[in-house]
């Protein structure tokens, strides 16, 4: 198990190399001058030798790679062109929002995917099992900006139960916290749900037919202590993968999300910056996420490592 | 009477005319500025007077809002919740014209100088101005017991420092500094501005509003140097409200700075006077999304909301604890043609415009609903005594056979147009994309060239780079202050028939209001004949506010005199 | 975002059941399994429209998608205007018949250069085992990043366009179908027949088209209708951020960002795109659905 851990660890160290070199290729993807591109039709030709010289644009490409990237090891991002403060400064001041809008987008897909993928395996092929499995597809299929858009037009236009968007953080007033991110959580938890109640509810049908079920079923435990003792526990290790894929997914679509509701987080700070050409924060903001996303992925494999005895005896 | 108000108004005239050439010379928010001029239309004693004049009989509802909000009672206390549309790119007054920094600027500093309700410089940090006969030496001596926000009183070193830096940067001071042999400190209190050749403007200058001669501390320009300051530690002013937190893309937090020495007097005079800061803190929250700003209004969580369009008034006129209210018509939207370029320096090809073009849905696109537009060929708003329909039978002609003819007329052989417009002010692009849509149906090409309003800016004063271009022009009390009449052949487009610049010239030199008007009436005819341009029509703005806020005098529709308005909660 | 997901759901464990449907020689099983599954042919159907009316939208709808007419700006539904007119008095019908154009080419061409690049490299990285390192880790590095957020940065460098869309989204979709394409082609090298196939001296691009590729491509099939559903989604989230298609272009993306700003005004600027949106995605996750089953004999018991 140990080496398997060791192993893993080491497999994380060229994917965030790779990442590093992706992010710092976007401002060498655009098309001309990237300086000049930054400052706009406006610059003269010594603003923009000036924001050369500040983003150190003159030395060979790997150079300013490795001076990135080992900024980025000591989480030094450069300064924001725009905000006029480090970028490790602004990204920190949206973590909050981004952080808890994913934390409860996976609750809302937790709790509508397991129960329902579990009711859908339970209730194997019929009418339920049916329209489960078109929801959860139906789901998957609505963008979570729409659906946003869609719970903004109802619950905020039309029977202004909810704020149609912003933050509020949690210490200053927690109800008003937990009203405002319940649409936002909601859309961005909702089609990750069909997800995971579909890989809930093929997971559930194997460990349904395994022997000890059916040895419980046979002892006349009643069902739902099946269930829920024997089979759940069972079916949600491959089930805890999707939950490590899907922190990606919410991850990435809070980025949409906060443009939808206004809430001010990292993604909506990327967005901002695209329209500001504010390279350094679009750099910090989308590595971080990105990282945080193999991290988070890293610990689930752990997790399943210490969860799954199968994977635990192979290895160990 | 009526010779009266004309002298008194091409006095202003004079002043803010200048002034308003100076902006119109490449520089970003020249919109603001006419905007706020437009307030001399509306709830100004002396310009309402001077509506009634006209015989128009409209008393606009900020006139009488203004009358039953006293400014002298209001309640302290509370905090002025404000949505902006964004962050603004720093906080330095005398390096940009951006709406939103002198939107900020308001509550944090002042000049020498400011405006009076009719746009005249009165002072403001200045106690005493003195002028010499030659008009060559200019001595101010400024009031006493006024600190600055840190701390720090108020010295003539601080003006001077001031206004060089201002005068080094801005296009308006750097015009008044060639013109300054010598700006020269008498002794703590008092400067000396010591000009090659009289500059009647100066004071106009100095009191200006947008990229405005902001008065700061010397210790601070030091350190800032020229470089924009975007530090919030060093936004340090003498208004009456000062910058305690800036939280990028949160909130800008001001409080009110307990160490405010308001000018003389006990009542609010245009933007100077009386000051009297009812409210505890002004939040401004950027909200770059117009909906999310809109919504925030209706849920209460803003006091205010800036830069909302006119689509969202049938939503917001009838959301409780909102005012909607749809301001007088001020603005009017207006094309320009180059004669210095081929295509438009032929009087058919201007004609085929002319006739070409459908003014009602231009204006419908850019403006919205029609209660927020009027049809008038007027250059002069109907409020003014100088209003006048002459040549109007050349006014949104929408004759697309006429237009075909004068095409045929004017050897046009498909060449493209140039028609600049761009995104940022979205009435603008609206009316060139239905305009482009009727020029090309009346048979012309054109090609529309989206750019960002500094670009256009830029390129306008380039003869070979354009053929048309779309903005606005605000309200202005004497029609030498309209752009290209009062800077016929400088303004871009370059009017420059022999007639019309003999006309301008005397327009400019007589004193007499109806010698004046008949001229007038013959430039807009000229106008109309000779097309410099076209006049699409005229459009309102809507305000929208919360009803708590009291002491709203609706006279400046962006210039808001935070420090005047209160909380009714 | 449902990149990572397609994969955990229709990914690499069919690769060696399409093997078997291929040597059995029964050529079109699947299809029956497919046509006698309504939903599917129902979504198919739905698509078949889509692509007709994409493909004939001149003379399906007749207003000119950009002609603008202030005069009736912002009407609801009407005979003369059935979907009403947006902001600048253009035909909203029009404009959802148009988007879905641009919807569709995005979602095939993307799907297609992704297939085309994602086979190629898996196929490599399958087949020389001294190339799967790098290719995997370049491609697992591009999957570290949350899908729709890679899409972004690349965008926030490109600019916006129609083609830095695709180009884009292709980066976003290849990586995927690359593992898929490599799984697949993992297990058909061990297969006797490419052993011998490699032992009378057949050349190993013969090898691998001939043998090894097609024994990967019912699993690639259903990831594909998968991978043009995301991509649709995709686009439209990209330029509903401002970072996709031009945004004067009528796409369904533009348009939901433009009706955003006056929503609580013209809901009929924002419902129709977006039921377009739902329904063109909703049909091609449901046949894909309908395709594992019929493709995936495994699938199919459940």
């Amino acid at each position: 198990m140990a080496a398997y851990i060791l192993r893993r660890l080491i497999l994380v160290l060229p994917v965030i190399l790779v990442v590093g070199v992706v992010v710092f290729a976007l401002v060498h993807l655009t098309p001309g001058e990237p300086a000049a591109v930054i400052l706009g039709d406006r610059a003269t030709a010594e603003e923009i030798a000036r924001l050369r010289d500040q983003l150190g644009l003159n030395d060979p490409l790997p150079v300013q790679f490795v001076r990135w990237f080992g900024g980025v090891l000591r989480l030094d991002f450069g300064e924001s062109i725009f905000l006029g403060e480090s970028v490790t400064r602004s990204l920190l001041g949206r973590v909050q929002p981004t952080v808890l809008l994913t934390l409860y987008a996976l609750c809302f897909q937790i709790l509508i995917g397991v129960p329902a993928g579990v009711l859908a395996a339970v209730r194997h092929n019929s009418p339920v099992d049916r329209v489960l499995t078109v929801l959860a597809i139906s789901g998957a299929s609505v963008p979570t900006f729409f659906l946003g858009i869609l719970l903004i037009l109802v619950f905020a236009v039309r029977l202004r139960w909810l704020p149609s968007g912003g933050y509020v953080p949690f210490t200053e007033d927690p109800i008003a916290h937990l009203k405002g991110m319940l649409l936002p959580a909601f859309a961005l938890g909702f089609s990750a749900a069909g997800l995971l109640a579909r890989l809930v509810r093929s997971s559930m049908l194997d460990v349904l037919r395994e022997d000890y079920v059916r040895t419980a079923f046979a002892k006349g435990l009643p069902e739902g202590l099946v269930v829920v003792r024997h089979a759940l526990r069972n079916a949600l290790i491959p089930a805890l993968t999707v939950i490590g894929t899907s922190v990606g997914a919410l991850l990435g679509g809070a980025v949409v999300t906060e443009t939808v509701f206004t809430i001010p987080g990292m993604g909506r700070l990327v967005v901002q910056s695209i329209a500001r050409r504010d390279y350094p924060v679009i750099q910090g903001a989308i590595m971080t996420i990105a990282v945080t996303y193999v991290l988070v992925n890293l610990l689930v494999d752990l997790l399943y490592v210490y969860a799954d005895p199968r994977v635990r005896l192979g290895g160990g | 009477m009526s010779r009266r108000t004309g002298k008194a108004a091409s006095a202003v005239g004079r002043g803010v005319g200048a002034l308003l050439a100076e902006w119109e010379q490449g520089q970003l928010s020249r919109r603001s500025v006419l905007r706020r001029a437009a307030g001399l239309g509306l709830g100004v004693p002396a310009l309402a007077a001077l509506a009634a004049h006209a015989g128009t009989g409209q008393v606009s509802a900020a006139v009488l809002r203004a009358a039953q909000d006293d400014p002298s009672s209001g309640t302290p206390g509370g905090t002025l919740r404000v949505a902006t549309i964004g962050e603004p790119p720093h906080l330095d007054e005398h390096q940009s014209t951006a709406e939103l920094i002198a939107v900020l600027g308001y509550c944090a500093y002042e000049g020498l100088f400011t405006y009076d309700a009719t746009y005249q410089p009165i002072p403001e940090l200045v106690e005493t101005h003195t002028v010499s006969g030659d008009g060559l030496t200019h001595t101010m001596t400024l009031r006493k017991g006024v600190t600055f926000h840190n701390g720090e009183a108020l010295k003539a070193a601080d003006a001077i420092a001031s206004v060089q830096r201002w005068g080094r940067i801005s296009g308006v001071g750097k015009r008044l500094m060639a013109k300054t042999r010598e700006l020269a400190q008498i002794d703590d209190a008092t400067l000396e501005f010591r000009l090659s050749e009289p500059y009647g403007t100066i004071l106009t200058a100095l009191a200006h509003n947008t990229q405005a001669c902001t008065i700061h501390p010397k210790s601070i320009l030091d350190a800032a140097g020229d470089q924009p300051i975007t530090d919030s530690a060093r936004y340090v002013g003498t208004g009456p409200y000062r910058l305690v937190e800036w939280q990028r893309d949160a909130a800008m937090r001001f409080e009110r700075f307990d160490g405010y020495r308001s000018a003389p007097g006990e009542a609010p005079v245009g933007y100077g006077g009386k000051k009297y800061a009812y409210v505890d803190r002004i939040e401004f929250v950027p909200v770059p999304d117009e909906a999310a700003r809109v919504a925030g209004l209706q849920a209460g969580d803003y006091h205010l909301a800036l830069d909302v369009g006119n689509d969202q008034y049938e939503i917001l006129r009838d959301a409780p604890g909102v005012v909607a209210e749809i301001l007088t018509p001020t603005n009017w939207d207006v094309f320009f043609l180059n004669w210095k370029a081929p295509l438009m320096g032929n009087l058919a090809m201007r004609q085929a415009v002319q006739a070409a073009l459908d003014h009602t849905p231009i204006l419908q696109s850019g403006r919205g609903g029609d209660e927020f537009i009027r049809l008038d060929p007027g250059l002069m708003m109907q409020q003014t005594p100088w209003h006048t329909t002459a040549g109007q039978e050349h006014y949104n002609v929408n004759d697309p056979a006429l237009a075909k003819q004068k095409l045929q007329e004017a050897g046009y052989t498909g060449t493209p147009i140039r028609f600049m417009t761009t995104q940022e002010y979205s009435y603008m692009y609206g009316e060139a994309i239905v305009a482009k849509q009727q020029l090309e149906a009346a048979g012309m090409v054109v090609d529309l060239q989206v750019i960002d309003w500094a670009t256009l800016l830029e390129r306008r004063a380039k003869p070979e780079e354009w053929d048309i271009f779309s903005t606005g022009h605000g309200f202005v009390p004497d029609p030498s202050q309209i752009s290209y009449v009062g800077q016929m052949n400088e303004y871009p487009g370059w009017w420059s028939s022999e007639g019309s610049l003999a006309l301008a010239a005397q327009l400019l030199a007589a004193a007499d209001f109806d010698t004046r008007k008949g001229l007038f009436d013959r430039i807009q005819t000229a106008h109309y004949t000779e097309i410099p341009a076209i006049k699409i029509g005229d459009s309102s703005n809507v305000s929208f506010r919360s009803d708590a806020i009291g002491g709203w005098d609706g006279q400046f529709e962006r210039g808001i005199k935070f420090w005047n308005l209160w909380l009714n909660e | 975002m449902a990149r990572a997901a397609g994969v955990a759901v229709g990914g690499h464990r069919h690769a060696a059941t399409g093997l078997q449907v291929e040597r059995r020689g029964r050529r079109w099983p699947w299809a029956r399994t497919l046509v006698a599954n309504p939903v599917a042919v129902v979504s198919a159907g739905f698509l078949l429209l889509a692509v007709l009316a994409a493909a004939f939208a001149p003379l399906l709808v007749t207003t000119d998608p950009t002609f603008l007419d202030p005069a009736v700006r912002l009407q609801g539904p009407s005979a003369a205007h059935p979907l009403g007119t947006d902001d600048r008095g253009r035909d909203v019908l029009s404009r959802v018949v148009y988007g879905g154009r641009v919807s569709l080419l995005v979602g095939l061409s993307v799907t297609a250069i992704a297939a085309l690049v994602g086979s190629t490299l898996g196929l490599l990285s399958g087949y020389y085992p001294r190339l799967d390192t790098p290719i995997m880790r370049t491609l697992d590095g591009l999957m570290a990043f949350p899908s729709i957020l890679l899409a972004i940065a690349i965008m926030a460098s490109l600019g916006p366009s129609t083609g830095n869309v695709v180009v884009a989204l292709v980066v976003v979709y290849t990586p995927t179908i690359a593992r898929l394409v490599r799984s697949s082609t993992l297990v058909a090298k061990q297969q006797a027949y490419v052993e011998s196939a490699r032992a009378v001296g057949m050349g190993d691009v013969a090898i691998l088209l001939r043998y090894v590729y097609p024994n990967g491509l019912s699993p690639l099939i259903v990831q594909c209708t998968f991978v043009v559903a995301f991509a649709i989604i995709s686009e439209a989230s990209l330029s509903f951020l401002g970072a996709g298609v031009d945004p004067e272009t009528a796409t369904w993306g533009n348009m939901l960002r433009d009706g955003q700003r006056i929503l609580q005004r013209a809901w009929w600027l924002s419902i129709f795109p977006g039921t377009a949106l739902v329904l063109t995605v909703l049909a091609l996750n449901l046949l894909g659905d309908g395709l594992r089953d019929a493709l995936d004999p495994r699938a199919r018991r459940r």
